[in-house]
């Protein structure tokens, strides 16, 4: 006979937290939104689960079929949280044209600056450094170029692109405009691939020099600023994926402990059914009978809280899925938006060029034997 | 436009303006939450609508634990302005087909003739 106490309280519980609770739990990181905004989703779709989980009952279903039923209308956990980020994320801009335009106020005041003073008088200490990824041709003091690589993204060349067609339109605009050939004067610039080559003199290719380290220096700042909400919304992730990971460990061993007293109460029933047949001349009301029963009634409502356990066991699992379906989602997801950015200004080229099929916006110039 | 439709009529929340199209269209538009509470987000943040939080007690429970929050959806004059203009839009979507749809249908026209 076993040693085990009839009762043990206690010993298989559902977890503190209810099962709208435990879903929101892994929901709400993977909507990766600022704070407040997700604890106020939070509330507003525990309000909508407790509501609809209430309706489901009233007509007959139990509490946990109900929450699966109101759980599995939200759809897909990860297409779900897509949906709040969608609707609430500012849009993403290509970032060279804010930078553009923050730099062109600076841009105008420089080339209002280089046009009123005398050609080569820049006092040394004002002059603007020309500075790494630029270089003078041999054969040309005029000729320079300058590497473009940094304002390309995921490696795609500039040339031809709605950014190379900005950068060199901002250019020609705002620095010493006088200077260009299309406002009549004789300096050219062109993109090749990811290098900028500008014919001029020393003061405009100075002006250009400074008009891009500006850019640069936006274009990081923004950059920066991407990487760090990358790194927080991964943060978020990674935590649910703990949280769910701490989870599924708990409810694992409560799983081996539920089973293990299921193969208790079978030993227990063989036994009292071996004194029931011993005993088999007193079937009704015999003290073998009574205690037989109880052990039937007994595992039977033990194989009942196995099965509801195993249920949330699924559950549990389904979670911490669609979280990792999330995070490898995320960790791709630089790459995905490369493409998209790759996509978007191959379009964008396509319809400058049918609006101006005459001129890509960037001219080619033979560099010589630079 | 069918969400603002709903507030048009009054205040209510997420759960409510689902069960209100559903009944409205006697279940031909069912707007899952999926869809919903993204789609209320937008308004919200298109300022189209305006919210309000309300505690509410869910029945059976202890009196003393804390209630859940219920949000709730108002039509901003915003909101209002647009669904305004959404429906004269439909309008003149659906007089334009009119005018163009024979009267009756013919077939039936012919059967009835």
């Amino acid at each position: 006979m076993s040693t085990r106490p009839a009762t043990r309280p206690g010993a298989v519980r559902p977890s503190a937290r209810d099962p709208v609770e435990r879903w929101l739990d892994v929901f709400i990181p993977m909507t990766g939104l600022p704070r407040s905004r997700a604890e106020e989703i939070r509330a507003e779709l525990e309000d909508h689960l407790r509501a609809r989980v209430a309706d489901l009952m009233i007509t007959g279903v139990t509490e946990t079929e109900a929450v699966q039923r109101a759980v599995g209308e939200l759809g897909e956990t990860a297409a779900l949280a897509r949906g709040f980020r969608t609707a609430l994320k500012p849009r993403r801009h290509i970032v060279i044209h804010t930078a553009l335009i923050t730099t062109a106020g600076l841009a105008v005041a420089f080339g209002v600056y280089s046009a009123n003073r005398p050609a080569g008088s820049i006092p040394q200490a004002a002059s603007v450094e020309i500075g790494p990824g630029s270089d003078r041709a041999p054969h040309d003091s005029n000729l320079r170029r300058f590497d473009l690589a940094i304002f390309s993204e995921a490696g795609a060349a500039l040339e031809g692109s709605v950014e190379a067609h900005s950068i060199t339109r901002a250019i020609e605009s705002l620095v010493t405009r006088e200077v260009w050939e299309n406002h009549g004067g004789e300096s050219t610039l062109s993109i090749v691939g990811n290098t900028l080559f500008v014919r001029a003199n020393e003061q405009t290719q100075q002006g250009v020099s400074w008009m891009l380290a500006s850019l640069r220096q936006d274009l990081d700042a923004r950059r920066e600023a991407r990487a760090a909400a990358a790194a927080v919304t991964m943060r978020e992730r990674e935590r649910a994926i703990t949280l769910l990971s701490a989870e599924m460990d708990e409810r694992l061993k409560e799983i081996a402990e539920l089973e293990a007293r299921l193969n208790e109460i079978t030993i227990e029933m063989h036994e009292t059914r071996a004194i029931e047949i011993r005993s088999s001349g007193s079937i009704a009301g015999s003290p073998e009978r009574i205690e037989y029963e109880a052990r039937v009634a007994r595992h039977r409502q033990l194989q009942s809280e196995a099965s509801r356990w195993r249920i949330m066991l699924d559950d549990a699992n389904a979670y911490r899925d669609a979280a990792r379906r999330q995070l490898i989602e995320l960790k791709h997801e630089p790459f995905v938006l490369a493409q998209r950015e790759i996509e978007r200004a191959a379009r964008e080229q396509n319809l400058i060029r049918r609006a101006n099929p005459t001129s890509s916006g960037v001219r080619i110039i033979d560099p010589g034997k630079d | 436009m069918l969400v603002l439709s709903v507030l048009a009529v009054g205040p209510a929340y997420g759960y409510g303006i689902g069960r209100s199209l559903d009944a409205r269209s006697d279940g031909a538009f069912t707007l899952g939450p999926a869809r919903l509470y993204p789609l209320l987000a937008r308004l919200e943040k298109q300022g189209l609508v305006t919210t309000s939080w309300e505690e509410v007690r869910a029945e059976g429970r202890d009196e003393d634990s804390p209630g859940r929050r219920r949000k709730w959806y108002t039509l901003s004059p915003k909101g209002r302005r647009r669904l305004a203009h959404q429906i004269a839009a439909h309008r003149r979507y659906t007089a334009l087909i009119d005018a163009i749809i024979p009267p009756i249908d013919p077939a039936q026209e012919g059967a009835t003739a």
